[in-house]
């Protein structure tokens, strides 16, 4: 039976936002092509809509700046970042004896950082999340750094350049590739160790550029005697190393690995 | 230890891969429901925390985008919509059913009458109408014609039922076009210019 123009009707606004059923849509169409009134009213009808959805997209796309968006971002990156590390931390305290010394550095970081919320928070996020991005990327497609990569030539001119000589292997991770980047405008050699599923990211730069703010270190454990720099806040634990005139960073998202004894480890300066 | 990290971090990248991307759409959306920047700020900041918090209870391959917007969503509703609930002020009974047509000089020698009128709606005229239009009607002819919900994503999102959806939907489209043709006399449309 053929639909009549009531029941074309009843229809429009189904067709208007897309929620017709495909029997209703071509018995809609299909009265259409017979009917020049309904015809009419509905390209009309849809030509409104389609005008009003365009516009109501176009009408704020002004205030949708991109630097806005970005800031936004990383502001809820950080909010994300004091969840995670109150996660972290009740979930360190159900933890036994042995972890007390651990407990109470963790307290320390904890309280720095609470201290920091008031005093630049922000700051000190975008100062470790590209590198623990730089790190999360390469973990995530280690191909990019091993393709294509010839390790003892690298190997040479890591050493000619920086006076530094890398073990290739320690402790299980070795070294299987690398790339120069851009990391908060330093050039940063990337080095990376994979084991099994897990990755270890070694940043070398140099430490005349690449400059940690007296803020950001307030919020780290310094080791006495060296420049060492541990920070362990979110799911990625960043070991800050200064030797004579390169800062070497060490990522590891597997936190029981001892980080700042891999470092020296590697270091023959 | 590190089995507890690596579970924290894989929930942290899911987050960030799988809701984040979908802050653009949610603030489009916070900026028309609150309209303003700051507020709008705010809320969509709240609503990434609160999902956060809540990550576990979405279910990963279900539709996050609507999950999203149903989590700011209802913190809009609770915290944001203007206090005093005004009545609607006008009586919708009194707007034709898709207005515009009505208004048209439909018939006329012109093919498209629609297109004259359309040129005298400006961007600023389309967003000062959204604006005018009462939060509960706003709210769903955004999540429709902006953000392109279906029926039943918006009917979950508020809460609503479908057919409640559906009746505000088609008298958001009234208001929204009887208060547009008044912005086009405005900038001098005339009816009968054909
Ligand atoms: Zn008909």
């Amino acid at each position: 039976m053929m639909m009549d123009c009531q029941q074309a009707f009843a229809l429009l606004q189904d067709i208007l936002d897309k929620e017709a059923s495909q029997i209703d849509e071509k018995e809609v169409r299909a009265h259409l092509k017979k009917c020049g009134h309904c015809f009419e009213r509905f390209r009309v009808e849809e030509s409104i809509q389609e005008f009003l959805n365009e516009k109501i997209k176009t009408s704020f796309a002004v205030e949708e700046k991109s630097d806005k968006l970005e800031s936004m971002r990383l502001d809820i990156m950080g909010h994300l970042d004091e969840i995670d590390a109150e996660c972290q931390e009740s979930k360190k305290t159900t933890f036994g004896s042995p972890f007390k010394i651990f407990l109470s550095a963790a307290a320390l970081v904890l309280l720095a950082s609470i201290w920091s919320l008031s005093t630049g928070f922000f700051s000190h996020q975008e100062y470790y999340i590209p590198l623990e991005q730089a790190h999360w990327a390469a973990a995530e497609n280690s191909s990019v750094y091993t393709q294509g990569f010839d390790k003892a030539e690298y190997l040479g001119i890591i050493e000619q350049n920086f006076n530094y000589n890398i073990n290739s292997s320690f402790d299980g991770y070795s070294f299987v590739g690398a790339k120069k980047e851009q990391i908060m405008g330093n050039d940063v050699e990337h080095l990376i160790f994979p084991k099994d599923d897990d990755c270890i990211s070694i940043f070398i730069t140099s430490a005349d550029t690449f400059v940690i703010p007296d803020n950001i270190k307030a919020t780290m454990i310094k080791n006495s005697n060296q420049e060492i720099y541990d920070h362990n806040c979110r799911g990625c634990r960043l070991i800050f190393h200064k030797v004579g005139s390169l800062m070497i960073i060490t990522a590891s998202t597997n936190k029981e690995i001892e980080l700042a004894d891999f470092i020296p480890g590697h270091l023959t300066i | 230890m590190a089995e507890q990290n690596a579970v924290a971090l894989k929930k942290r990248k899911e987050f960030e891969v799988q809701a984040l991307p979908h802050m653009d759409a949610l603030y489009r959306t916070a900026l028309r429901m609150t309209k303003n920047e700051k507020d709008a700020e705010d809320l969509v900041q709240e609503a990434f925390v609160k999902a956060y918090r809540f990550w576990d209870k979405f279910d990963t391959g279900t539709n996050c985008r609507a999950w999203l917007f149903k989590i700011m969503t209802n913190i809009f509703i609770n915290d944001y919509r203007s206090k005093s609930r005004s009545p609607m002020a006008v009586n919708m009974d009194d707007i034709d059913d898709n207005f515009l047509y009505g208004q048209l000089a439909v018939g006329s020698k012109e093919s498209n009458p629609e297109k004259d009128l359309f040129n005298k709606i400006f961007d600023d005229d389309v967003k000062k109408a959204i604006e005018t239009l009462p939060d509960d009607f706003r709210l769903v002819v955004v999540l429709s014609f902006l953000e392109g919900f279906s029926y039943q994503e918006i009917a979950d999102i508020t809460d609503l039922q479908l057919g409640t959806v559906k009746s505000r939907l088609h008298r958001g489209r009234k208001l929204l076009q009887k208060e547009l043709f008044e912005y086009a006399i405005k900038n001098g449309y005339v009816k009968d210019n054909a």
